[in-house]
Formats: structure tokens, C-alpha cells, sequence
């Protein structure tokens, strides 16, 4: 063998025995000085009670600590009401509600072709077009391709498929409104050596609830920047409303959401704005409103969520000075108890 | 013999009752995960859904809980699961569980069957006149609720005729623990589906979750191909830890590896999580059922929450100790105790 090798080899084998901190913890022991963890010789195996409990006690220290961390954070959240609640740019499940995620067709590791099936949109209305995407990567392409809608996995109506370049574009152009809320389009296709493959994406197939038509000027209502929405129902019931209220600059400020019962025809609803939001963010405004959802909530069980849509877009909304507003702190008595619950945990 | 209606009242409608089984005060109900078996062989009552239930914690929570949400895994989430939970949920009014607050303890699918509860439990039986429940918090431990890339494995070679790859078709046949037909029920199966699972109850909640996550696998290693980034054998990382993207993540935390090595702002974590989502713990060689059950020996480590979640930022120092090639941040002498076990007696403390 090689010297430089019988090095390497003896250097390898001396880093086994000496692993690094991860791999030899259980080995070693640490004690508490003061606030400071320092570590210490490996003691043997013999533990005694006492130092049992010392370790007990650690693990309890260091997650208590973390408990506080988490009661700490949940103080933080909870000075903004749940209906007016803080949010970045990061959060892309509130500002991109109902988002479209491809099923990927994976057939294991090693394998270096795939297809993607993706619908146009996660909720279809009934009454609309239903569309989605068939796309494929690697050497492998899709051939034989068919597409239907399903219900657990029963066929409803075949899609009218056509070839784009390296993609299969797949159109219902008029949609059955007695079909259910949850379906499938099922992509089955020949996929060269793996033959006969089938992808199934999920959608919602929603009844058309209502719409939100307008949004009225604000004004300042104590604590609130409050928004009166109007809304034209068809189906009554118990909906949420959910926007997201951006700066001029369109960074996001707040995610509004609320729940409210409905009835058939026009409705108003005021939504809110907490000034604590406003405050933290040190913006009068005018601010803007875009991203609206309106959900038709299940009033029983059994019932499938189902959803509305809305004839605005982004809208401006004029800004007030902050000290127009009563800063009285939001508080809630349900949400202090579950903090004094974090606290007790410490 | 208030105590002993209430125990006799929960067991008819199949929730679980132990005596002083609270954690730090408060009853504490349990939401179990998938079952695989439902989907082979359809339970045949509700005898037999509460037997599962039963036997589904039996290794350690049971004797810690007040009360049990049982659900069946071949019906979806809005389904017949939503009338069970219902069910179950007017009982537990009744019985007054939760006047003083009740904590959730998931496992896997129960985080998001647990969402889907929380979400809408109090308009349900406020509409119907009951005292709706108040839940304190809950406790996730291998959370699904962001759905598993598996579940879309899984409808894909089962309604193929299980012609896919024979190596996907040999995970899902582990998974599932059999092979089912094109004719079977997936049930929960859809739900678990991540472009279902991430749009489902999807508003933001005052109830704060917290994350117990590991990354082992106790499948010889065979889903974790299915699933996207670093995985427990079932659930990805971004659904146990809350991600708001379902990417392929390596850690709940951007400084700290599931192992516990540091690396400030280099792992590949998530930035977001979902609102009040917090996670707290972490086990590089917990596998998903290690997280509920008598897995020992596994090296904890803590998650360094210096990330933002509801757009709020807040740091905290953590304790770092000195290797040979890196420094680690770890739960000293965790090996000894099971996740769910360190979980409870320090929080119960």
C-alpha cells in the first residue's frame, strides 16, 4: 500500500475512534455550571440516582427553555386579533390561497424521467371549462395519453386532449354542475418501459356560492380600520372572507380573514383591520386589498367546503393617521389562557 | 361518581378514559394517524374503529389521554370522519372535558384531521347548542398536515393496477401493508394528498401547534424515495414541521440539521411556517411511529426557532456545544427515553 494512502487510512480510522460531538454525545457527560455548559471527561457507565436526576433535570431545563420560547413567540401573536393578523412575504399559503400543486409521477430513486400532471386552477366553478397540463422530463415521453375526470377513480367525462410540443393539453369545455365537490383528473398513458401509468390530480368542483361585488370606502371605527364589503349571495350560510392588505408598495401588512352567516342576495360585511397592525408596520397609508376568497364553510358535517368568487381585484384604500385609532391592546380571554398554559409549562 | 358517568358516558360513544392522565393540569384528547389496515379491510362497526383506535396508542399515550378522537381511514376528511368527530365532539361537550381546556395530542393524519376539527368544531356545535370545546393546544408528532407525496404514490399505482415501477409498486405494497385493487376506497388516501392536504381547513388559527419531528425510517429506507426531502418513512419534513411550501426540506430550522449540527442560515429549512405552528423538537433517527412509540436511543435535538412565523420575528439564544468538525445543538441524554415519553414527563413536570 501506498504511504500517502496508509495515511489517509490511518487518519480515517483515527477519526472513527474520536468521532465528532455528534456521534459520541451518549458517551459524554455535561454539567451545569452556573448558566454555562461545559463539558467534561467521559464518565463510566455506572450512573448513579443522583446523576440521573441531574440529567432529568437538563433535558427539563433546556425544553422548558424551549417552552418559553414558544410562549414568548405566541404572546407575540396573539397582540394582533385573528382577524387582522401579520404577515411577510414568506407566507405563501395566505397569499396565494388555493394554490395549484402538480402530482408528480415518481418512479423511484434512480429513475431519471417523470410526468407532471397539473390542473389550470385547484377550485373549478360549475358551468366553467375545466383544464390541465400533462408534462414530462427526461428521455422518456408520454404516449397513448388519455384524461378523464373521476370520482374515486369512477369515470365522470373524458377530456379532449391535445399535443403541444412536449405537453398534453386536456379541455372539459362544458362541466356537469350534479357532479360532486371532490373529484379527480385521472392522466392514464404508456410510459415507455414502465408501460401503463396513471397520475391522479385533485381538484374542487365548486357550485358558484355567491361574489364579493364592491368594496366601500373605509373608515377609522376605534381600534380598526374597518372596510364595508358587499357581497351577492346565492346559496345562504356560513362563509369566511379572507383578503390580504398590502402597503403602496404591495408588501403585505395584514391577512384579513373573518366568518360571517349570509343570506341569499345582497350582503354587506365589514371587514377589519387592527390598528396593532398598523402600528407595528408604521404605515398610514393608503394601503391596498387584493388576493379575496370567499368560502362556503360546512354548517354541518358531512357537508364539503365549497366556494364563492369575486368581481374585484386589487383595490386602494385610503390610509388614516395612526393616532386616530384607540390603542387599547387587543386581548382575548380564550388566548391568554392557552399563553398562562405556555407559561405554566416553563 | 361524576367522574365514574363521565368515564361510563365517553366509553358508549368509544372515547378512551383514564384517571390522572392530564398533562400540566389539562385533559388531554388523542387524534390518531392513518391506518393502513382500514383501507385492506373496512372496519366493520364502530366497536371496531374504537378497538383501533385503542390499540393504535397503545405503547404510551393511551395511559396519559382522557379521550380519543377514532376515525376510519377509508372515509375522506368532510366525509363520514367529520360526523364521527361531531359525534364524538357533542359527548365531550356534554361531559364537560374541556371546560378548563383540553390538550390535542396528534399523531401523522390526526394533525390534519385535528385542523379540520378545530376549524369548524365550534360553529358546529354552537349551531346545534352545545358549549363548543376549548382546546388549548396541540401536540403534533410526525404532523401530516401539509399531506405526504406517498398518498399521491399511492393513488397513482393503485388505480393503475398497481402497474408502475417495481419499486414504487414494492413501497406502496410496504406501506400499505398489502395490495389493494383499482376498485378500493382510498378514502383518507385523497386527503393525504398534498394539493388537497395543504388546502384543506387552510385558515389561520389562535390554537398553537407544536412540531415533534423525526427523520428515521422504518421502512428499510423504501418510501422515503417517494417522498419529497428528508422524510420520517411517511410524512415529508415540510408537513411535520408546518412548512408553508411543500418543498424538499432537510430540517424544520435554516441553522440547526436534524442531527443538531449547526450551520447558521445554511440548512435547508423552511422560513415560514404556518400560522402558530411552532416547532420544537427533533430526532435524526426518530422514525414516523418512534415518535408515539417505544423508539429509544435516538439523539434529540431543538429547533432553532429563529425564523419568522405569522410575519413575527423573534430570536432566542441557544446553547451550542463544541465537536471535533462542528458544533451541535442537542437534548443531552435523550437517548434513553422515547420522544413521547420525554415530551410528556417534562411538560407534565
Amino acid at each position: 500500500m501506498r504511504i500517502w494512502l496508509l495515511g489517509i487510512v490511518i487518519v480515517l480510522a483515527l477519526a472513527v475512534f474520536f468521532k465528532p460531538a455528534s456521534s459520541i454525545k451518549s458517551n459524554l457527560e455535561f454539567e451545569i455550571k452556573g448558566s454555562e455548559l461545559t463539558e467534561t471527561q467521559p464518565q463510566t457507565k455506572t450512573i448513579n440516582i443522583d446523576q440521573a436526576k441531574q440529567k432529568e433535570q437538563q433535558f427539563e431545563n433546556e425544553l422548558a427553555q424551549q417552552m418559553s420560547v414558544v410562549a414568548s413567540r405566541y404572546e407575540q401573536s396573539i397582540r394582533f386579533p385573528q382577524y387582522s393578523i401579520p404577515i411577510n412575504a414568506g407566507q405563501t399559503d395566505l397569499l396565494q390561497p388555493l394554490q395549484v400543486l402538480p402530482v408528480v409521477l415518481n418512479l423511484g430513486e434512480g429513475t431519471d424521467s417523470s410526468a407532471s400532471l397539473a390542473p389550470d386552477s385547484y377550485v373549478f366553478f360549475h358551468g366553467e371549462s375545466i383544464l390541465a397540463t400533462l408534462t414530462s422530463s427526461g428521455p422518456i415521453k408520454p404516449s397513448q395519453v388519455k384524461i378523464e375526470l373521476v370520482e374515486n377513480n369512477k369515470p365522470l367525462k373524458a377530456f379532449k386532449v391535445s399535443a403541444k410540443e412536449e405537453e398534453f393539453v386536456a379541455t372539459i369545455e362544458t362541466s356537469d354542475p350534479d357532479w360532486p365537490v371532490d373529484l379527480h383528473i385521472k392522466a392514464t398513458f404508456h410510459f415507455g418501459k414502465h408501460g401503463k401509468l396513471s397520475i391522479l390530480s385533485p381538484i374542487k368542483y365548486s357550485p358558484d356560492n355567491g361574489s364579493i361585488t364592491a368594496v366601500n370606502e373605509a373608515s377609522v371605527d376605534g381600534a380598526n380600520l374597518s372596510i364595508p364589503v358587499e357581497l351577492d349571495i346565492k346559496q345562504p350560510g356560513r362563509y369566511r372572507l379572507s383578503v390580504n392588505f398590502f402597503n403602496q408598495s404591495k408588501t403585505p401588512l395584514a391577512h384579513l380573514s373573518a366568518k360571517q352567516n349570509l343570506k341569499k342576495g345582497k350582503n354587506n360585511w365589514i371587514l377589519q383591520v387592527h390598528s396593532e397592525v398598523l402600528r407595528s408596520a408604521n404605515d398610514a397609508g393608503p394601503y391596498l386589498l387584493d388576493t379575496w376568497t370567499l368560502t362556503k364553510l360546512p354548517e354541518r358535517p358531512g357537508i364539503r367546503t365549497s366556494y364563492g368568487n369575486s368581481k374585484v381585484g386589487e383595490i386602494p384604500v385610503a390610509g388614516f393617521e395612526l393616532n386616530a385609532y384607540d390603542t387599547t391592546p387587543w386581548s382575548d380571554p380564550q388566548e391568554q389562557a392557552r399563553l398562562q398554559f405556555f407559561k405554566k409549562l416553563q | 361518581m361524576k367522574f365514574k358517568s363521565l368515564v361510563s358516558s365517553l366509553l358508549l360513544t368509544g372515547l378512551a378514559a383514564t384517571s390522572q392522565a392530564q398533562l400540566a393540569g389539562h385533559n388531554v384528547i388523542l387524534v390518531h394517524g392513518f391506518q393502513a389496515d382500514n383501507i385492506l379491510n373496512q372496519p366493520a362497526s364502530s366497536a371496531e374503529i374504537i378497538q383501533n383506535g385503542e390499540a393504535y396508542w397503545s405503547e404510551y399515550w393511551n395511559s396519559h389521554a382522557d379521550a380519543r378522537l377514532d376515525w376510519d381511514s377509508s372515509e375522506r376528511i368532510e366525509g363520514g370522519t367529520a360526523q364521527r368527530l361531531y359525534d364524538d365532539a357533542v359527548t365531550l361537550s356534554l361531559s364537560g372535558l374541556c371546560t378548563s381546556g383540553c390538550v390535542l395530542v396528534t399523531h401523522s393524519t390526526g394533525d390534519l384531521v385535528a385542523r379540520y376539527f378545530v376549524e369548524n368544531q365550534a360553529d358546529w356545535l354552537e349551531a346545534a347548542g352545545y358549549e363548543p370545546l376549548n382546546i388549548l393546544t396541540s401536540l403534533d408528532f410526525a404532523g401530516a398536515g401539509g399531506g405526504t407525496e406517498i398518498a399521491d404514490t399511492v393513488v397513482s399505482v393503485v388505480t393503475s393496477n398497481n402497474s408502475a415501477s417495481s419499486l414504487a409498486v414494492t413501497a406502496v405494497e410496504w406501506f400499505m401493508g398489502g395490495t389493494l385493487d383499482s376498485n378500493d376506497d382510498l378514502g383518507v388516501l385523497y386527503d393525504l394528498q398534498p394539493a388537497n392536504a395543504r388546502n384543506l381547513a387552510i385558515s389561520s388559527s389562535t390554537i398553537p401547534r407544536l412540531r415533534f419531528t423525526g427523520a428515521g425510517n422504518d421502512y428499510y429506507g423504501l418510501t422515503g424515495g417517494f417522498i419529497t426531502g428528508t422524510d420520517d418513512g411517511v410524512v415529508p419534513t415540510h408537513s411535520s414541521c408546518g412548512a408553508v411550501q411543500a418543498k424538499a426540506y432537510d430540517s424544520c430550522s435554516k441553522d440547526v440539521e436534524f442531527d443538531g449540527e449547526i450551520d447558521k442560515g445554511d440548512v435547508n429549512g423552511p422560513g415560514n411556517l404556518f400560522y402558530n405552528h411552532f416547532a420544537v423538537l427533533m430526532g435524526d433517527d426518530t422514525h414516523h411511529n418512534g415518535t408515539i412509540g417505544t423508539q429509544t436511543g435516538v439523539q434529540l435535538t431543538y429547533v432553532d426557532n429563529n425564523f419568522s412565523a405569522g410575519g413575527i420575528e423573534v430570536d432566542f439564544s441557544t446553547k451550542t456545544y463544541d465537536g471535533w468538525f462542528a458544533d451541535y445543538l442537542y437534548v443531552k441524554n435523550s437517548t434513553g427515553s422515547t420522544m413521547s415519553e420525554k415530551v410528556y414527563e417534562t411538560l407534565n413536570d
